[in-house]
C-alpha cells in the first residue's frame, strides 16, 4: 500500500489517533512525494456538497478536517498550506501540540506574520498559544502579533476576567502591555466584552486592571498616563482614542502629575479626535493659573483647536486663556490675533464671548489686530460687530458690504444654448443605452423614423453594437437602468427584427453570426413591445412613453414618414412652437389625423414664450381646427374659437398647458369634466399636521404579540380625490400621470423623463412623488432620496413660474435630511431671486411645515445660515422668506425656535431692517413668556419698536 | 451593483478558507520592500528623522540622498502624517486591498525633497514638496526610493512640536541605529497593485494639463471646507465663488469647478489651520482637480480623480501618445543625462538630440508613462525622477494599448475609407463589428466604452488600433 493509499484509508475510516504516528513516520522525501496526491485529497474533501437534504457543507467531517489539517501542515509548503482550506482547523483542540515536538516547518513564523498583517490570523490562535510558541523559539512575537491577541488575553474561560494570567510571563507586562498604547488594537472592543457580573468593585476589564495595578506600583502609573496622551495622536480610530481618554480620566491624574504631563497635554491638542482635545483642555485649564504654564506652546496649538469649531472646546480654550492672561499678560496680543479664527464659527454665543475677551485685552492701536479683525468682518455676526465696534477699521464695523445682486444671465426658455443637435444615428444609437440624457428616449425613435428613406444594409450592420447593447440591457439590466431604458431596448430590438425581416441581405448577414449571445440568435426570447408585460410595465404612469414607441414602430412598419409630434427640440424637453406648427402642417398636408397622445405630449411640451413667429406661421400654413387649436395654445389671451371640436383631448391639453386653472366654456361638454379638475391641473390640497396612527408598544409575552396604542405622527398629507381615470376613449396625459399605483414604484433614473412629459406643469406627478417620498421628514432611504433629488434637479432645469406644488416640493426639499437635496433646493431659490420666485410664498410654505416642527429645525437654520450674504437682494429676499415663515407659526413655540429667531435677527441686522409684520410682532410678544425664548424675542422686539 | 458583487462583499465579512483563496488570487503582484533598517525618529534635544529607502532597481544600496535640518519641522511632520493618511485611505469598496500599507516614494535632488503617494483606490494622489528654504542640508546623491512609513515613526512624527528642531536623513541605509540594535533589516512583503504604479505614470499628464483657477487665503479656505457635506458624498459638487466667499454647491453653474467624491478633500482638513494659502488647479475637462496648500517652503498637494470610484490608473490619458514609437536611443539619452528633480526641458532635448518637436511631445508622454517624469504645478514643468520599480512592471501596464496591438495582430482592423480629413474603419469586436470614424483630433466608436465615456477617459482600444494602423 502506498503512503497515499494509507492516508486515504485513514481518512475514510476516520482513524484520527493513527494520523500523527503515520505522518511522523514519513521521511522528508516521502512527505514531499506525498504532496501532489495530498493536494487532490484536500481538494476532494474541501468540496461544497449537499451533506443532507437542504443542508450544505464541505465534504469532510470535523475529524477528517483535523486529520487533513495535520497532514497539510506537515507536507505542504507555505503557499500550498495557505491555499488549503484547513489552516483554520490547525489551531483547534491543541492539534499542534502533537506535531511540534517532532516537526516544525521553516515557513511557520513568516506565515504567521503574513496572516496577522492581512488580518486573517485564525480565531483559535490566542495570546497564550503565541507566548508558548515564542518561548519554544518557534515564533517571533512582533508588535502586530501581540496587539492582535493581547486585548482578549485578560479574560479566561467563558470570558471571565482573570487578571492573574497577566503575571504568567514577565514579558507580558514589561513589554507587550505597552504595545497596546503604540499600535492600533481592538482594546476598546475587548473591554466591553467581559461576562463578569458588574459589582461595585470597579470594572473587570483592562481599564479596571490598569487602575488596580498602577495604584500598587506594579505598573508604572506615570508612564501609563503619558502613553494615554501620546496614543491620542497616533492615528488610532475614534473608539480606541476614546478608550485611552477614558482610561486617563479614570486614573484621575493629580495636579503634580499634570504639571509633569504638560508637554504631552499640549501635544494632545493636535489630535484629530475632539474628545481627546476636550479632555486635554480640561486638564490644561487646571494648570493654566500655574506659574510654569507653557502659555507660548498653547498659543502655537491655538489655530488647530479653534479650527475644530466645537463649542465646548472653544469655551474651555477661552477660559484657559482668561486665566493664563492674568498670570502672563504678554500672551494677550498674540492670543487676540489667533482668536479671530472663532469668527468663522456660526455660533452667536461663541462669537460674543470671544469678541468680549478680545475687546478686553486688545490694544486699540494695534494695527495688525485691526487688520486681522477686518478680514473676518464678513463672517462676524451682528452682535459681534457691535461688541467690536471700536476695534474694527472704520467702515468694517458696519454691515459688511456685499454685491447688490448676483449677475445671472437670464436665458430664454429655448434658444441656441439648449438646442438639441442632430447626431449621427450610428454613434447616437450606442450612446442612448450608455450615456443618456432625458431627451434621448424621444430622439432615438424620431431619428429612426427620419432615416427610413436613407436606411441601407450597411447602416443596419453598423447599428449592430447598439442592438447588441440593447439586448444586454434587456437581459441583464444594470442598476442604473430604469424601466424606460428597458422599454427603449425592447423597442430597438423590435425595430432590428423588423428591419431584418424586411431586408434579405441584412438577414443573411445576421444568420452568419455564430455567437450564442448575439441578439439575433436570441431574438425569439425578445418580447413584442405591444404585448410585453411585467409587474411594473402595467403602471399607467409608464404608458405614455411606451405608447409613443409603439406609435413609432407602427409608422416604420407602415413606411409612414411623418414625424412624431412630441420629439423635443430643446433641452430638457421643450418643443419650439414654430417646429410644432411645421410638424402639424405636414400632417395637415398629408391628410393624416395625428395620434392623440402624441399630440397631447407635443402640446404639453410646447415652449410658450415668445410665440409671435409661431402664431404667424400657424396663420399662414394651417387651416381649420389645426389652426384654431394652435392659435388657442400659442396666444396667451385667446379663447377657443373652433366651431366644431373633433380633437377634444388636444383642446383640453392646450387649455391645461396654457392656463391650468382656467375653465373654458367651450369645453363644457367634454367628457373629461367628469374628473375632478385638480386631478388634471395638479392643484391638490395639502396639509401638514399631526395625524393619529396605531403604534407598536412593548412585546407582551403572554399574548405573544406587541401591544398597540394610538400615537401621533407629523405628516404632510395631500388629498387626492377619488375618480375613475383612464376610462374614456381618448384619455388625457394627466390621467396616465395620476396612475402611479398604491405605492409609487418608479425608478430613480425615470423620474426626470416622466416629469418632462409635462414640462410646463409637472404638478400632477410631482404631487404623487411628494406623497410617496416626502410625506414625513424621516424618509431618507436611498430610493426616496434619489427620487427627491432627481425631482428637484428636474424642476431646477425648468425655468417656469413655480406653482403651488412646486413651492411645496422646494419647501420640503429645503427641510430634507440629505444635504445635497437641501443644497439643491436652496440653489433653486437663490438662483431665482428676486423676481422669478416668491420668497414670501416659499417662506409661508416652509412655515406651515415648521410651525408643527415637521422636520428638525436645525436642518432649516443651518441652511439659512449658508444663504446669507450672497448679495443684498438675497439678504432682502431671505428676510421676506423668514418673516413669512414666522408669520404662520402659532403661539406655542416649537423646538429650536430660538435658533430660527437668532438667524432671523441676524438677517434683519444685515439688512438694517425692522419688523413690520403685525403677526410676527404679536407672536414675538407671546414667545417672550417662554423662558428659553425670552431674551431672543425681546432682542427682536427692539427692532419692532423701531418701526 | 450586480448580485455577484453583493455576494462577494457579503462573503468577505467572513474570512473562511474559501474566501482566503479568492483573496490571494486578486492581490496582483507582490513587491518585497527590503529596508536596511526601519525608519525611525530618534528623540533627543534635536530629534533625528531617519527615513529608510528601498528601490528594487538599485543594484547596490544607495547612499544617503539627503542629510540636514528641516526648517519647518512641525509643518513638515504634519504634512508627512497627512501623506501617510492618504496612502492608507481607500474610497472604493475593495476590502481585499484595504488596510494593506503602501509606502510613499521620495525623490531627492536639485535642492528639493518630494514625497508622493496614492490612496489605495488610486483616486487620490498626494505630494509633499520640501523646497529650497524648507531645509538646510546636503544632497550627497540623488534618486528616488520607496520610504518606510511604519507605525512607530508616524507615532513619533506626531510628537514633533513647533519649537523643535529636526534633522532628517533620507535613505538611512548605512546608519547604525544604536537604539535598535536587533532590528537590522526590515522586510515587508506587500501586494503592489498594478493600479498604484499605473496611477503614478498617469497622474502627471492630468497635472500638466491643469491650470490654476483659484487662490484662497486662510479665511476663505476654512470657509470653503466648512461647506463639505457629512459622510461619503455621491453627487458631484461644484466650487464657485460668491462675492468673496468660496462655496461648494450641488448645482452646476457656469465656470464652476466640478468635484466628484468631495469627501476625499477631508484628508486635507488637519493641515488647514497651518496653511497660508490654497490654490486650486483644474483639468480643462474637469477630469481632475488639484488642491495645493502652501506653508512657506513646504507644499502639500492633493489631486482628486473625477469620481471617487475612478482611479487615475484607468483613465488612459497617456494612450494617444503611445501610438507612435519613439526611438529607444532618445529614451536612453533622456535617462542618462537627466538627474533627479531636474526640470525636464523638451525643447533643449529636441535640439541636442536633433529630434522633431512632435517626437519630443510623444517622448514626454512616453517618459511619463514609463514613470520617469513627475509634474510640478507651480513651476509648470515636468521634473525627472525614476520610479523605484522594475521597468517591466511599468511597461506591462496599459492593457488598452496591448488590446489594440492584439486587434492589429489578429488583422481585425479594416480601413473603409481614407480621406485627408476623415478616416472610417471597421473593427471586429466580440460578435459585432464596430464603426470607427476619425476626423483629425475627433474620434468616435460604437463600442460600449466610447458610448459610455464619449472620449473623456481616453480612446478605446478600437480607436487606438485604427490610429496605430493609419499612423
Amino acid at each position: 500500500m502506498t503512503h497515499l493509499e494509507e492516508l486515504e484509508q485513514l481518512l475514510t475510516t476516520e482513524r484520527e489517533p493513527d494520523m500523527i504516528p503515520f505522518l511522523q513516520r514519513l521521511t522528508p522525501e516521502e512527505r514531499k512525494k506525498l504532496t501532489p496526491g495530498l493536494s487532490k485529497v484536500v481538494t476532494y474533501y474541501s468540496e461544497f456538497i449537499e451533506v443532507e437534504k437542504n443542508a450544505w457543507g464541505t465534504r469532510s467531517t470535523m475529524t477528517q478536517s483535523k486529520m487533513l489539517a495535520a497532514a497539510a501542515f506537515v507536507c505542504f509548503e507555505k503557499n500550498a498550506f495557505q491555499r488549503s482550506n484547513f489552516h483554520f482547523t490547525l489551531f483547534r483542540e491543541a492539534l499542534l501540540d502533537d506535531i511540534l515536538p517532532w516537526y516544525m516547518p521553516s515557513w511557520f513564523d513568516e506565515w504567521m506574520q503574513d496572516m496577522v498583517e492581512k488580518g486573517r490570523l485564525p480565531g483559535d490562535v490566542d495570546y497564550w498559544m503565541m507566548m508558548d510558541l515564542h518561548q519554544r523559539g518557534l515564533l517571533t512575537l512582533t508588535p502586530a502579533l501581540v496587539v492582535s491577541r493581547l486585548p482578549q488575553a485578560i479574560y479566561g474561560n467563558h470570558r471571565l476576567y482573570d487578571p492573574t494570567a497577566m503575571f504568567k510571563y514577565p514579558l507580558t507586562l514589561s513589554e507587550h502591555f505597552w504595545y497596546l498604547f503604540e499600535y492600533p488594537s481592538s482594546i476598546n472592543f475587548a473591554d466591553n466584552w467581559s461576562n463578569n457580573v458588574k459589582t461595585g468593585e470597579g470594572p473587570t476589564n483592562w481599564n479596571g486592571f490598569i487602575q488596580q495595578y498602577t495604584s500598587d506600583g506594579t505598573i508604572d502609573r506615570m508612564r501609563v498616563l503619558g502613553e494615554c496622551l501620546k496614543a491620542v495622536n497616533r492615528n488610532f480610530n475614534k473608539l480606541q482614542v476614546g478608550w485611552m481618554v477614558d482610561l486617563l480620566t479614570a486614573l484621575k491624574p493629580t495636579q503634580a502629575e499634570l504639571v509633569q504631563l504638560q508637554p504631552l497635554l499640549l501635544q494632545a491638542l493636535s489630535s484629530p479626535q475632539t474628545k481627546a482635545v476636550n479632555t486635554a483642555l480640561t486638564y490644561l485649564k487646571e494648570l493654566s493659573a500655574e506659574k510654569d504654564f507653557n502659555h507660548q506652546a498653547l498659543l502655537d496649538y491655538l489655530p488647530q483647536v479653534i479650527a475644530a469649531d466645537k463649542k465646548n472646546i472653544i469655551t474651555t480654550t477661552l477660559q484657559i486663556l482668561e486665566k493664563a492672561g492674568k498670570q502672563h499678560p504678554e500672551i494677550k496680543q498674540r492670543a487676540c490675533l489667533e482668536l479671530c479664527g472663532v469668527f468663522l464659527s456660526k455660533d452667536e454665543d461663541l462669537q460674543a464671548k470671544t469678541a468680549k475677551l478680545i475687546l478686553q485685552w486688545a490694544d486699540k492701536n494695534d494695527v495688525v489686530l485691526r487688520e486681522q479683525l477686518s478680514q473676518y468682518g464678513s463672517s462676524m455676526l451682528a452682535n459681534t460687530r457691535n461688541i467690536l465696534q471700536d476695534l474694527l477699521v472704520a467702515g468694517a464695523g458696519d454691515i459688511p458690504a456685499v454685491m447688490e445682486s448676483v449677475a445671472v444671465e437670464q436665458q430664454p426658455l429655448i434658444g441656441e444654448h439648449n438646442r438639441i443637435a442632430t447626431e449621427d444615428l450610428v454613434f447616437f444609437a450606442s450612446q442612448v443605452f450608455e450615456n443618456n440624457a432625458s431627451w434621448h428616449f424621444d430622439q432615438l425613435p424620431a431619428m429612426l423614423l427620419a432615416a427610413q428613406d436613407t436606411m441601407t444594409t450597411d447602416i443596419l450592420l453598423q447599428l449592430e453594437p447598439a442592438l447588441q447593447r440593447a439586448a444586454t440591457i434587456f437581459k441583464r439590466p444594470p442598476g442604473t437602468a430604469g424601466l424606460l431604458d428597458l422599454t427603449l431596448a425592447v423597442f430597438f430590438l423590435n425595430y432590428g427584427k423588423w428591419m431584418a425581416d424586411n431586408d434579405a441581405a441584412y438577414m443573411a448577414k445576421l444568420n452568419e453570426v455564430k455567437q450564442s449571445q448575439h441578439w439575433w440568435r436570441t431574438r425569439h426570447e425578445m418580447p413584442v413591445l405591444e404585448h410585453w408585460k411585467t409587474s411594473r410595465t402595467e403602471e399607467a404612469v409608464y404608458a405614455p412613453h411606451r405608447k409613443l414607441l409603439i406609435l413609432a414602430l407602427k409608422k416604420i412598419r407602415e413606411k409612414d414618414t411623418l414625424p412624431l409630434l412630441s420629439t423635443p427640440t430643446h433641452e430638457p424637453a421643450w418643443i419650439d412652437p414654430v417646429v410644432l406648427v411645421q410638424r402639424m402642417a405636414l400632417y395637415q398636408a398629408a391628410g393624416v389625423i395625428p395620434d392623440m397622445l402624441d399630440l397631447q405630449v407635443a402640446i404639453a411640451r410646447c415652449a410658450l414664450q415668445d410665440t409671435a413667429a409661431a402664431l404667424s406661421l400657424a396663420q399662414q400654413s394651417l387651416t381649420g381646427e389645426y389652426q384654431q387649436l394652435l392659435m388657442f395654445l400659442l396666444d396667451a389671451d385667446a379663447l377657443p374659437q373652433a366651431k366644431t371640436i373633433t380633437m377634444e383631448a388636444a383642446w383640453m391639453q392646450a387649455g391645461l398647458t396654457k392656463s391650468p386653472k382656467t375653465t373654458y366654456e367651450a369645453f363644457a361638454d367634454f367628457s373629461y369634466n367628469r374628473l375632478p379638475i385638480v386631478l388634471l391641473n395638479g392643484d391638490f390640497e395639502w396639509k401638514t399636521a399631526a395625524v393619529p396612527y396605531l403604534a407598536y408598544g412593548n412585546y407582551d409575552p403572554e399574548k405573544k404579540e406587541y401591544n398597540r396604542y394610538m400615537d401621533e405622527e407629523l405628516s404632510m398629507e395631500i388629498t387626492f380625490p377619488e375618480a375613475e381615470i383612464l376610462k374614456g376613449p381618448s384619455p388625457l396625459l394627466q390621467e396616465y400621470l395620476n396612475g402611479v399605483g398604491k405605492y409609487l414604484s418608479i425608478s430613480i433614473s425615470d423620474v426626470a423623463r416622466l416629469l418632462l412629459l409635462t414640462p410646463n406643469h409637472p404638478d400632477v406627478l410631482l404631487a404623487r412623488i411628494l406623497k410617496s417620498c416626502q410625506r414625513s421628514s424621516g424618509y431618507y432611504e436611498v430610493n426616496e432620496t434619489g427620487i427627491v433629488l432627481n425631482t428637484v434637479q428636474t424642476l431646477h432645469s425648468l425655468d417656469i413660474p413655480p406653482s403651488e406644488m412646486m413651492y411645496l416640493s422646494i419647501a420640503l426639499s429645503m427641510l430634507h435630511a440629505d444635504k445635497t437635496v437641501k443644497g439643491y433646493a436652496a440653489e433653486y431659490w437663490s438662483s431665482r431671486v428676486p423676481d422669478r420666485i416668491s420668497s414670501e410664498k416659499l417662506g409661508q410654505t416652509i412655515g406651515l411645515q415648521q410651525r408643527v416642527a415637521w422636520a428638525p429645525m436645525k436642518r432649516f437654520t443651518d441652511l439659512m445660515a449658508t444663504q446669507t450674504q450672497i448679495s443684498r437682494q438675497h439678504n432682502e429676499a431671505l428676510e421676506t422668506l423668514l418673516t413669512a415663515c414666522l408669520s404662520v407659526f402659532t403661539e406655542k413655540p416649537v423646538k429650536d425656535l430660538k435658533k430660527l429667531l437668532e438667524v432671523y435677527g441676524e438677517v434683519l441686522a444685515l439688512n438694517d431692517s425692522s419688523i413690520r409684520h403685525p403677526m410676527v410682532i404679536q407672536l414675538l410678544q407671546a414667545w417672550q413668556g417662554t423662558s428659553t425664548l425670552k431674551k431672543t424675542a425681546q432682542q427682536l422686539l427692539k427692532r419692532a419698536a423701531l418701526a | 451593483m450586480t448580485p455577484k458583487i453583493v455576494l462577494f462583499l457579503f462573503r468577505c465579512l467572513y474570512y473562511t478558507p474559501r474566501e482566503c483563496l479568492f483573496f490571494d488570487m486578486i492581490s496582483e503582484t507582490t513587491i518585497s520592500y527590503s529596508y536596511p533598517t526601519p525608519s525611525a525618529l530618534i528623540a533627543g534635544s534635536e530629534p533625528r528623522l531617519l527615513l529608510a529607502g528601498y528601490s528594487e532597481i538599485a543594484k547596490h544600496p544607495a547612499p544617503a540622498f539627503f542629510q540636514g535640518h528641516l526648517t519647518q519641522p512641525y509643518t513638515t511632520a504634519r504634512c508627512l502624517i497627512a501623506l501617510s493618511n492618504v496612502v492608507r485611505a481607500s474610497f472604493t469598496l475593495a476590502p481585499a486591498q484595504a488596510g494593506m500599507m503602501k509606502d510613499p516614494i521620495v525623490t531627492a535632488g536639485a535642492e528639493k525633497l518630494r514625497f508622493e503617494g496614492f490612496s489605495q483606490c488610486a483616486g487620490v494622489y498626494a505630494r509633499v514638496d520640501v523646497l529650497p528654504g524648507g531645509h538646510s542640508g546636503t544632497f550627497p546623491a540623488n534618486g528616488t526610493v520607496n520610504v518606510d512609513f511604519n507605525q512607530p515613526m508616524i507615532n513619533a512624527l506626531h510628537a514633533i512640536s513647533s519649537n523643535d528642531t529636526m534633522q532628517l536623513t533620507v535613505n538611512a541605509g548605512e546608519i547604525n541605529l544604536q537604539s535598535q540594535p536587533e532590528e537590522s533589516i526590515t522586510e515587508k512583503k506587500v501586494p503592489l497593485p498594478v493600479k498604484w504604479i499605473k496611477g503614478l505614470t498617469t497622474v502627471q499628464l492630468f497635472l500638466a494639463a491643469s491650470e490654476r483657477v483659484h487662490t484662497f487665503n486662510k479665511i476663505q479656505l476654512r470657509q470653503l471646507f466648512q461647506g463639505i457635506p457629512a459622510g461619503a458624498v455621491k453627487a458631484d459638487y461644484y466650487l464657485t465663488v460668491r462675492g468673496n466667499k468660496p462655496v461648494f454647491s450641488p448645482v452646476k453653474a457656469p465656470k464652476a469647478i466640478c468635484v466628484g467624491g468631495i469627501h476625499r478633500l477631508r484628508l486635507l482638513e488637519p493641515l488647514l489651520p497651518l496653511a497660508d494659502e490654497l490654490q486650486v488647479f483644474v483639468h480643462p475637462d474637469m477630469q481632475s482637480t488639484t488642491w495645493q496648500l502652501y506653508f512657506g517652503h513646504v507644499r502639500f498637494s492633493l489631486s482628486l480623480s473625477r469620481e471617487a470610484w475612478r482611479g487615475f490608473s484607468g483613465e488612459g490619458a497617456a494612450l494617444d501618445a503611445l501610438i507612435a514609437d519613439v526611438p529607444d536611443q532618445l529614451i536612453d539619452a533622456m535617462d542618462k543625462y537627466s538627474h533627479v528633480n531636474q526640470e525636464f526641458n523638451p525643447t533643449l532635448l529636441a535640439v541636442e538630440e536633433q529630434a522633431g518637436f512632435e517626437q519630443i511631445d510623444q517622448l514626454t508622454a512616453r517618459l511619463a508613462a514609463m514613470g520617469l517624469l513627475g509634474f510640478d504645478l507651480d513651476d509648470n514643468l515636468y521634473f525627472y525622477r525614476r520610479l523605484p520599480f522594475k521597468l517591466n512592471r511599468i511597461m506591462s501596464l496599459n492593457p488598452r494599448m496591448k488590446d489594440a496591438e492584439q486587434l492589429l495582430a489578429e488583422d481585425k482592423v479594416a480601413i473603409i475609407s481614407r480621406q485627408p480629413d476623415k478616416v472610417e474603419a471597421r473593427v471586429a469586436g466580440s460578435g459585432v463589428t464596430h464603426t470607427v470614424v476619425i476626423a483629425g483630433e475627433d474620434a468616435r466608436c460604437t463600442c460600449t466604452w466610447f458610448a459610455k465615456h464619449q472620449g473623456d477617459r481616453g480612446p478605446c482600444k478600437h480607436i487606438l488600433a485604427v490610429r496605430k494602423k493609419i499612423n
